[in-house]
């Protein structure tokens, strides 16, 4: 037993001489982030120190869930968990290093968005999407700065802290997930056990976003996000959705008539709009799956979607400096680049996301709201 | 000139906003969602029962400005704002009489003096200057090039109906290409699941080693498969050569590399397939009570998730076997 332990010490050590951290990216309330690089290949990671000391009863859920999702999953439009060791009283994920997040693409009014940049961004989120779903994992927070984009443009599902098993009936889970503005009517009328359709709303909804360059269902309050939805939607009838008046929160709304959904959408192609509606189908059962989704013929028609290395992406991000070098002029730009995003309140990525990992899922969106959009 | 005649056909929606009045009867657009508000050629505003009341009987003043206005110059608004509107009107005007194209003419220069002419006097008749001028040089011109203006005129036409033909023709074939595609896909399946299904067979039944019988099965799975691949790169082709067709080199970046042929739904991983019994003996009563399916999950769902939990890596072989090694290089 003894021998064991030391064992997994030894083990633990070896994995922490691997990586040398550099500096601090961003912090929260219940996690650090610093970049830092494996000492060996020079490869850049970011390293997520998980605080003990001020949990009452153990790790925090989001960290145990974080590391059990990410230790299910590999794939190349997945963030990748390189490593975990523990250190003193502190557990450190060592995750793959990425520079920007499409929330921060998405507000960057210079770019320019090309419907080929749209299809290749969805492409690959449904590709890290259906991968999660056929691993029957829900992800339950997408939203888009919990996409990461890498230097070479792939893009990336991060942020598991929410994630869950699925698929188990018998198991209920909380309505209470998924951010605001992008969580699925039936998880706002307080269905406690639900599918991979969750996140498929989510994905409708960004997929709405990019279009937009705003978010699609803005609702203020809990309470208004559904009307809001329904605003945008059309209040769902019987018919339309079998057995929503018999969902915990399912009782008579305010009728909104179905809007025409592709004058809003003047720019987008017929196929994009026509993969727009069934991820933003109100029955869960007949809303697209991520697999089928992959399948429609938006991403087979024309333009093609965009090389990842083509894709617009923002001036300046991380990815643009080399700190390896001992060059004085290169160290100071990057630290005038993190300046510059702390001056204009423009968190990195990796600051926001632990930031907002550090709220209560309910607290969260609230948050949104209250920064400036 | 195009986009004017297309956006003649497609029928632009009116311009409405929601605190619209008749200036006449002052109805309201919150009372009276319907209604519609007509603009006439002196740019004041009317609903469309004000208009047929006072203009059915023949041509009558306009009651702001009492220029004699008939119902047939009355029309819809397009745009918010109405000086757009009337400039939007007089250039459509104009580009129906002055059509004249770069090839008419033997010189740029000459082509050049062509459209300085035909901005004057729209200039003209955008300002309000000289407009009587303005009217005259249009009728002189309508008469000296009546005939060059018919010519163009169809010309334009066929031009648009062969733009359409072209596109819907794209779509054809791109509806083709996808179809061609999915039976592909099935093929490859059913191809899969026969042999599986023979191996299983051939194990139960044969008297032969067990390990040379699923080294021959293994050999003809590759086979098939390889053959449906070379067929789905067939198809991909045609593809690309749609591609080719349809950019016409308008897009610089397309080329070598992007002409690679695309699957949405590449995964480094092989999908499971596990085909599910119609009817499990399954004592859950979850199902019955309804409610649940409102929130997507299916009895369906629920089986499969606990048969693909039954049987994960059940398949699957060993990684250190050379077999696989070599498979995976």
């Amino acid at each position: 037993m003894s021998s064991k332990a030391i064992l997994g010490e030894e083990i633990n050590k070896e994995t922490e001489s691997l990586y040398k951290k550099e500096k601090k990216l961003g912090e929260g309330t219940y996690a650090v982030v610093y970049l830092g690089h494996h000492i060996k290949t020079g490869r850049k990671v970011a390293i997520k120190k998980i605080k003990l000391g001020n949990m009452r009863s153990g790790l925090d859920m989001s960290a145990i869930r974080e590391v059990k999702a990410l230790r299910e999953l590999r794939h190349p439009n997945v963030i990748e968990l390189i490593d975990v060791f523990s250190h003193k009283t502190s557990l450190n994920l060592v995750l793959e290093f990425l520079d920007t997040d499409l929330e921060i693409v998405i507000k960057d009014k210079s770019l320019v968005f090309m419907p080929a940049d749209i299809k290749s961004w969805m492409m690959m989120a449904l590709r890290g999407l259906d991968h999660c779903h056929r691993c029957w994992l829900l992800h339950r927070d997408l939203k888009p700065n919990n996409f990461l984009i890498a230097s070479n443009g792939q893009l990336k599902l991060a942020d598991f802290g929410l994630a869950r098993e699925f698929g188990d009936v018998k198991r209920a889970m909380t309505s209470q997930t998924v951010t605001r503005w992008y969580r699925a009517p039936e998880l706002l009328l307080g269905a406690t056990n639900y599918t991979g359709s969750i996140d498929i709303w989510a994905m409708g909804c960004i997929f709405a976003e990019l279009s937009l360059r705003a978010p699609y269902l803005p609702g203020a309050s809990d309470l208004e996000q559904l009307t809001t939805t329904f605003r945008a939607r059309g209040t769902p009838t019987e018919d339309e959705w079998p057995g929503v008046t018999k969902l915990p929160a399912g009782y008579n709304f305010e009728r909104f008539p179905k809007p025409q959904f592709s004058d809003l959408f003047r720019g987008s192609s017929d196929d994009a709009v026509d993969l727009m509606n069934k991820m933003l189908a109100f029955n869960p059962v007949t809303r697209i799956g991520a697999s089928d989704a992959l399948q429609h013929a938006y991403f087979r028609s024309l333009p093609r979607p965009t090389a990842p290395a083509k894709l617009p992406r923002p001036a300046q991000n991380i990815a643009d400096v080399d700190v390896e070098t001992a060059d004085g002029g290169k160290k100071r730009q990057y630290e005038d680049a993190f300046d510059d995003m702390a001056g204009n309140g423009i968190e990195t990525a990796a600051a926001a996301r632990d930031r907002l990992k550090a709220e209560p899922a309910a607290k969260r969106a609230d948050l949104r709201i209250s920064s400036p959009a | 000139m195009s986009v004017l005649a297309s956006a003649h056909q497609q029928e632009i929606p009116a311009f409405q906003a929601d605190d619209d009045t008749c200036p006449q009867c002052k109805s309201e657009r919150y009372l009276n969602k319907p209604m519609k508000l007509l603009v006439g050629p002196c740019y004041h505003k009317m609903c469309e029962s004000c208009v047929t009341q006072r203009f059915d009987a023949g041509p009558a003043p306009c009651p702001v400005c009492e220029r004699i206005l008939r119902k047939a110059e009355f029309y819809q608004q397009i745009f918010e704002d109405l000086t757009v509107e009337n400039e939007v009107r007089i250039r459509k005007r104009m580009a129906m009489i002055f059509n004249k194209r770069q090839e008419d003419f033997k010189q740029l220069k000459d082509y050049n003096d062509y459209l300085e002419m035909v901005e004057d006097i729209t200039l003209k008749l955008l300002y309000d200057e000289d407009t009587d001028e303005a009217e005259f040089l249009i009728e002189k011109y309508r008469r000296d090039n009546t005939a060059l203006i018919v010519k163009n005129q169809t010309k334009l036409r066929r031009e648009e109906v062969i733009q359409r033909l072209i596109f819907d023709q794209e779509q054809l074939k791109r509806q083709q290409q996808w179809e061609e595609q999915k039976k592909q896909y099935a093929k490859e399946e059913r191809e899969k699941a026969e042999i599986k299904n023979s191996l299983i067979t051939a194990l139960a039944t044969s008297t032969m080693d067990a390990k040379d019988i699923v080294k021959a099965k293994m050999i003809q799975l590759k086979k098939s498969s390889l053959s449906s691949r070379n067929a789905m790169r067939s198809v991909q082709f045609n593809y690309d050569d749609l591609l080719a067709d349809v950019d016409d080199g308008n897009d610089l970046d397309e080329g070598e590399a992007e002409s690679a042929p695309l699957d949405p739904a590449e995964s480094p991983y092989e999908p499971v397939n596990i085909e599910l019994m119609d009817r499990y003996d399954d004592p859950f009563s979850a199902f019955r009570q309804g409610g649940l399916t409102a929130a997507g999950v299916t009895r369906e769902m629920h089986q499969r998730y606990l048969i693909e939990g039954a049987l994960a890596g059940l398949f699957a072989r060993p990684l250190d076997d050379d077999d696989s090694v070599a498979e995976q290089q």
